[in-house]
């Protein structure tokens, strides 16, 4: 029989943890967190927010199904999310979206007095652009004039990063990345300058807890005990929550520099007929493989990934390392409530595996659940951009799905040109030949096209039978 | 009330981070003054409300009632 393995991500929570069986996704609530769960569950809370989608569903096992674990008061089980990201690969709305659906919860889970024990963005999945809380025992019952706990954590997980892209101007990828705590209030003051403070919000979340965290030190215990004795009422609570809901709904990224290839599906050079031929490649692509989720390595504004949701992929999951792009991307699955995750990815360094023993976030390649791949005009960006050998830029693509379309632009195409504009052209091993001979050294090739004037050619991979 | 002696374990693993709640404790006491504000507001309007409408009637039929 198949044992249930506890999942590293969610150690941290003392009511309850992840367990995986199989396929199956299972959570114990341990006798701490057992009372609120029941409370979220008898006051319609559960019910009304898992059926519009927001919360994730869940549904009560039996216990027994966690074999020798240590007793627990429920055991539920959630349906399987296909993809699992994480904040820092998320585009500025996305992390926006996250915000504003933790800010929604709570403020809605007060009506019913119920909060939200704590604010982690790593607590908010997507299912194409729509933001889905994932962790029920976040819940819990509201003890009226209490303090907002998670105050810190929101700041630093969701407010911080969204302040330092639209403020200055800087992705917060990196950042929250290197931090998976979030950004500390005191990095952001240290990097706003001085005339913010005259922004009260910026002044009243920012920089003032920083402040009064950093004077702390000097004050006696009478006067903590006085402030813990105080509170904070209900209704000043939900005013602070709406009031940063409106001020998180405003916030857009003022990126320093427009991105490069925001604009590229306009600039590109391809011709429509070209364009067309190439969607038409990937229609057929689609139509046989029939990937239940397909990534769209270097994705750009998400054309081809809406082709293949057309053409009856069911999920598309696109990479690039655009934030434009990435913006434009989100916005065309937004309006046209397409299945399709834009990500920010630096191909040449994906994300690793993080957190406690390294393993507590995992890297890209252990979330790997790709159907199909596509990777359009992607693979120059490595070999040429970046220096990385052809052959294994080849061999990392061909390991993350069954079949695939790879594109390959030659050395004499106008894009690559361009990249080799300042540069002494160092890649002699940068030939068609050699692409054809790297795929066929780990696949078959179902069907190849040219696609341009300049020789752009389109390859259809499949090593299954390799 | 004293909230922090309350809280049970599965709320307390989170460290608040004390100048956020001590930001907390000035927006609760900015509240409570603009309640208290409001309610002698409210007493001072109905007062001289009371005082206009008031017609033969002197000031301690107003406190009386």
């Amino acid at each position: 029989m198949e044992r249930a393995v506890a999942e590293n991500a969610s150690y941290r929570d003392p009511a309850g943890r992840v367990y995986l069986l199989g396929d199956r996704i299972l959570r114990s609530v341990t006798s701490v967190g057992a009372a609120d769960y029941e409370f979220l569950r008898d006051c319609g809370l559960l019910d009304e927010l898992t059926s519009d989608g927001r919360l994730i569903g869940c549904t009560e096992v039996e216990p027994s199904l966690l074999g020798e674990a240590p007793a627990v008061s429920y055991v539920l089980e959630h349906p399987r999310l296909p993809f699992i990201s994480y904040p820092y690969e998320w585009c500025f709305s996305a992390l926006k979206e996250a915000a504003l659906l933790h800010l929604d919860l709570l403020l809605e889970s007060l009506k019913r007095g119920v909060t939200l024990s704590d604010a982690s963005a790593y607590n908010v999945q997507f299912q194409g652009v729509r933001p889905i809380f994932i962790d029920v025992l976040s819940f819990r019952r509201y003890r009226d004039g209490e303090y907002w706990l998670a105050h810190r954590q929101f700041l630093e997980q969701f407010l911080n990063p969204l302040l330092l892209t639209a403020l200055r101007g800087v992705p917060f990828n990196t950042w929250l990345r290197g931090g998976l705590e979030g950004i500390p209030s005191d990095d952001l003051r240290a990097l706003l300058p001085w005339w913010r403070m005259f922004d009260w919000r910026v002044s009243a979340h920012v920089i003032l807890p920083t402040r009064l965290n950093r004077s702390v030190a000097k004050i006696d215990n009478d006067r903590i005990e006085r402030i813990k004795a105080r509170s904070l009422p209900k209704s000043a609570f939900r005013s602070m929550l709406a009031s940063l809901r409106r001020w998180v709904e405003g916030l857009e990224p003022s990126y320093s520099r427009q991105g490069v290839w925001s604009d590229y599906a306009e600039t590109n050079g391809y011709c429509a007929l070209e364009a067309e031929s190439k969607s038409e490649f990937l229609r057929r692509f689609v139509a046989k493989v029939e990937p239940r989720c397909l990534w769209d390595i270097g994705c750009n504004t998400g054309h081809y990934a809406e082709v293949a949701l057309e053409a009856g992929a069911k999920e598309v999951i696109g990479f690039d390392s655009d934030h434009g792009a990435l913006e434009k991307a989100f916005a065309r699955a937004s309006k046209g409530g397409l299945r399709l995750l834009p990500l920010y990815l630096d191909a040449a360094d994906p994300s690793p595996g993080q957190g406690w023993c390294g393993i507590e976030r995992k890297a890209l390649r252990d979330r790997v659940n790709a159907g199909g791949i596509l990777a359009l005009a992607f693979i120059h960006h490595l070999a040429i951009g970046r220096n990385l050998p052809l052959k294994e830029i080849v061999d990392w693509l061909i390991d993350l799905a069954p079949q695939g379309v790879i594109e390959f632009v030659e050395k004499d195409d106008p894009c690559v040109q361009q990249m080799l504009q300042f540069r002494k052209d160092i890649f002699p091993d940068y030939t068609r030949e050699n692409f054809c001979a790297a795929v066929l050294a780990r696949a078959g090739v179902v069907e190849e096209q040219e696609i341009t004037a300049n020789r752009r050619l389109l390859v259809w991979y499949d090593r299954r039978n390799d | 009330m004293i909230f922090f002696a309350e809280i049970s374990p599965a709320l307390a693993y989170l460290d608040p981070g004390t100048g956020s709640i001590i930001l907390q404790a000035i927006i609760g006491a900015i509240a409570g003054a603009l309640v208290a504000v409001r309610i002698y507001w409210d007493r001072i309007k109905s007062f001289l409300k009371r005082k206009k409408d008031g017609d033969y009637r002197d000031d301690r039929s107003v406190d009386r009632k």
